[in-house]
């Protein structure tokens, strides 16, 4: 089944890699559906527990983070194995592991700058889905301009005393660990001046607030932390190190995250398609209608240029090149056309768009209602567009910094 | 893999993109009375270098390459502006590969090949306006119309032109084909008027080839003028970029200045994209030797052309005052990208064409 996939995007695989997917797609038949079943029957905090155990499952057999090296659990994989893991997940729509923004944010960290103590510590819990992590970087006053955060680190004999707020952070109602960057010099430049900490969730003084989207979902926390102390032992790569360390991630799994975002944007236009074909009393087809026609060309245009520049970044990647502008350009046009097809999908149900879930009638039950208010974040969260405008106009035009934003 | 360079493309691609930096020469069109509308020596230095012949079939002494290949090319020609007909001669070669017809191909292909002959061919079908009219003679050996507006025929000595009832001919100029050069916006592609008067034509392929050729030509083509935009806009680009790193206002680049920042971002998204649906088309016409790849293309155009107009206007808007000079070289790209942009269905027309295909049948 994924070799057709894989053959659809125009790769050819050697025997080893063929045998790589082979073994994966097995070890899937024989340990998803099982899982598979306890997640789909579960909810509230038994799902949190089925979702933990299938990352546990994965661990086991070194899948929950393949980009690790082999000594850490990984499996070193190059990008067409990441490639292949995710379309093998995705056929037999399996999740990949819970615990990704530790496995994809910390983990890299603690691998390239850990001491061998954090390491033994914290990444096999971290693989195994048995501690949560997430990311306590942004502040209610540093956000694109994360350098300036406030929260503050005070050295007292071997613990590190921080008070402060930490604010958009995901997931952290869930999580048993937070990395978060605190200020341990307030006199040094403001870059300089920072430290990135493990704190444990349920140390005195942490108290996360989740925050109430104007979707309804409360995917973030505020975390206040008063006086939290934490071993010295917690920071990693050194005392004031903490801006440089932080900017540590897998390249080869970066080439391929495309393709999620790929998937979501395809079924809903596939789904936006389908409704603008449909006959309503009344309304008429939205199919129609000359200029929701020219939209929905445009989404569906826009779609596939997510794609192809997804494909083009990865053919780079994979023949060894370094990747090329497509790579930064896609967070920026691809948070545009998700909002873009969010707009249109509820243009398209007219009035009866603004029926929200449990509504007599709501296109699909408000799934689109709920979809529009959270894409507004798409172009927010992770860095606003006018943050990658910023990036992509200096770090690939070679434009000059913003005079300003040194120190 | 797929929209992946191998090294040998990489390699054309520079060759080419030497070439012509060195010896394109866009400018004459502009600054020179009585340029001639084809530069023959930079012709003849892409026949040196196998241009014409690319995607001619090994058989008939070309490269047996393909649509990537010439997109490739064609992307660079864009880029440069180069006054050589070179969409219009291989397009005409694949409407000889596609008649089927072995012993014209043998008589003609080679000769295309090597550029000693060039061709020119006339696009007709959806989407293209002004509409040619040309009729037959009984016995097939003579064409008599008029084509309104062709680029690529001034020079040519053979035209592939359709009839108005969807047959296709090979045109010998001559005595009885007036081709006459007409003002346009884009000076180093000219436009003509061909008149045909009892020209000597021979029938290409039969009614069996006639839909074949009449529609992955124009695919070809439109994915040609496609690639062609996005060297227009990324030559564009670069040059902008350039300036805003020199141009100095109030003491600084004016580059430093998010309103110019942010406006280059925008433009780079815009040249990517551009990029990235043009090689969506070249991949899918050369999945198979005889599919018109009609969304692909459709998309191609839509968004290359488009981000070419506005790619180079951006581009004289941020250059400011010497932006809308004659002497600044940026509107030799404003003027291809706007030609582009209407000359083979506008970029809303191909958008209704992917809507079609997705919301109709």
């Amino acid at each position: 089944m994924q070799s057709a996939a894989v053959e659809s995007l125009g790769l050819r695989l050697d025997t080893a890699d063929q045998h790589w997917a082979d073994q994966l797609n097995r070890w899937l038949d024989e340990h998803w559906p099982a899982h598979g079943e306890a997640i789909k029957s579960a909810a509230g905090a038994e799902r949190e527990r089925a979702l933990r155990a299938w990352q546990h499952e994965l661990a086991g057999a070194r899948y929950a983070s393949i980009g690790w090296p082999e000594q850490h659990g990984g499996r070193a994989a190059t990008t067409t194995q990441q490639l292949l893991y995710y379309l093998a997940l995705g056929a037999h729509r399996a999740p990949p592991a819970t615990g990704r923004i530790g496995l994809n944010l910390c983990g890299p960290t603690l691998i390239s700058h850990g001491t061998a103590e954090q390491q033994e510590r914290f990444l096999g819990p971290m693989l195994r889905g048995e501690h949560l992590w997430c990311q306590g970087f942004s502040e209610p006053g540093a956000g694109s301009d994360l350098a300036s955060l406030r929260t503050r680190g005070v050295v007292d004999g071997d613990v590190l005393v921080i008070t402060g707020q930490k604010i958009w952070t995901s997931g952290a109602n869930r999580a048993d660990w937070m990395f978060a960057l605190v200020r341990t010099d307030p006199t040094a430049p403001k870059r300089d001046g920072i430290s990135f900490v493990l704190v444990p969730m349920d140390a005195d003084g942490v108290e996360a607030r989740p925050i109430k989207q104007i979707s309804g979902d409360s995917d973030f926390s505020e975390v206040f932390l008063d006086e939290v102390r934490v071993p010295l032992a917690n920071v990693v790569g050194g005392l004031n190190n903490g801006w440089s360390v932080t900017r540590t991630t897998l390249a080869n799994e970066r080439a391929v995250l495309f393709l999620g975002q790929q998937v979501a944007l395809t079924s809903t236009m596939r789904k936006i398609v389908r409704q603008a074909r449909e006959d309503l009393p009344g309304r008429g087809r939205a199919a129609d209608d000359h200029a929701l026609r020219d939209r929905i060309a445009e989404a569906w245009i826009e779609t596939e240029l997510v794609r192809i520049n997804g494909m083009r970044n990865l053919a780079k990647v994979l023949d060894g090149q370094n990747p090329g502008p497509e790579g930064s350009m896609s967070k920026l046009f691809g948070q545009h056309v998700e909002q873009q097809v969010h707009e249109l999908a509820l243009d398209l149900g007219g009035g009866s768009s603004v029926l929200e879930r449990g509504a007599e009638n709501a296109p699909y039950d408000g799934k689109w209602a709920l979809g529009w208010l959270r894409t507004r974040a798409s172009t927010i969260g992770g860095g606003t567009s006018e943050i990658q405008r910023n990036i992509l106009a200096e770090r690939v035009l070679g434009m000059p910094r913003d005079p300003w934003a040194d120190a | 893999m797929e929209y992946g360079l191998s090294p040998e493309q990489r390699a054309l691609d520079e060759a080419v993109d030497h070439l012509l930096d060195a010896h394109a020469r866009p400018r004459a069109a502009y600054d020179e009375a009585d340029t001639p509308a084809v530069d023959d020596a930079l012709w003849s230095r892409l026949c040196d270098l196998g241009v014409p012949g690319l995607a001619i079939p090994e058989e008939h002494d070309g490269a047996g390459a393909g649509p990537v290949e010439l997109v490739l090319v064609s992307e660079r020609l864009g880029h440069a502006v180069a006054p050589v007909p070179v969409l219009g001669h291989v397009v005409a070669a694949e409407a000889i590969r596609l008649a089927g017809d072995d012993a014209l191909s043998k008589e003609l292909l080679p000769d295309l090949a090597s550029g000693a002959r060039r061709a020119g061919f006339v696009p007709a079908g959806p989407g293209v306006d002004p509409v040619p009219v040309a009729t037959a003679s009984a016995d097939q050996t003579t064409l008599s119309g008029r084509v309104p507006l062709v680029l690529d025929a001034l020079g040519a000595e053979l035209l592939v032109v359709p009839t108005t009832d969807g047959a296709w001919y090979l045109v010998q100029t001559g005595d009885r084909v007036t081709v006459t050069p007409q003002p346009s916006l884009d000076r180093t592609r000219p436009a003509a008027v061909v008149v045909l008067e009892d020209a000597p034509a021979r029938r290409l392929g039969g009614r069996d080839t006639d839909d074949l050729i009449g529609r992955r030509c124009l695919a070809l083509l439109r994915a040609l003028e496609a690639s062609e935009a996005v060297g227009v806009a990324a030559w564009a680009l670069d040059r902008t970029r350039a300036y805003a790193v020199d141009r100095e206002q109030f003491g600084l680049p004016i580059g430093t200045f998010q309103a110019v920042k942010h406006r280059l971002a925008d433009m780079l998204v815009a040249v990517e994209n551009a990029r990235s649906a043009s090689y969506g088309a070249a991949w899918a016409l050369a999945a198979s030797p005889d599919t018109d790849a009609a969304v692909e293309v459709a998309m191609a155009q839509a968004v290359a052309t488009d981000a070419a107009v506005r790619v180079t206007a951006d581009a004289v808007q941020l250059h400011g005052g010497i932006g809308v000079t004659w002497e600044n070289d940026l509107h030799l790209r404003l003027r291809r990208a706007k030609t582009l942009q209407l000359l083979h269905g506008s970029p809303s027309w191909h958008r209704s064409r992917v809507a079609a295909a997705l919301l109709d049948n």
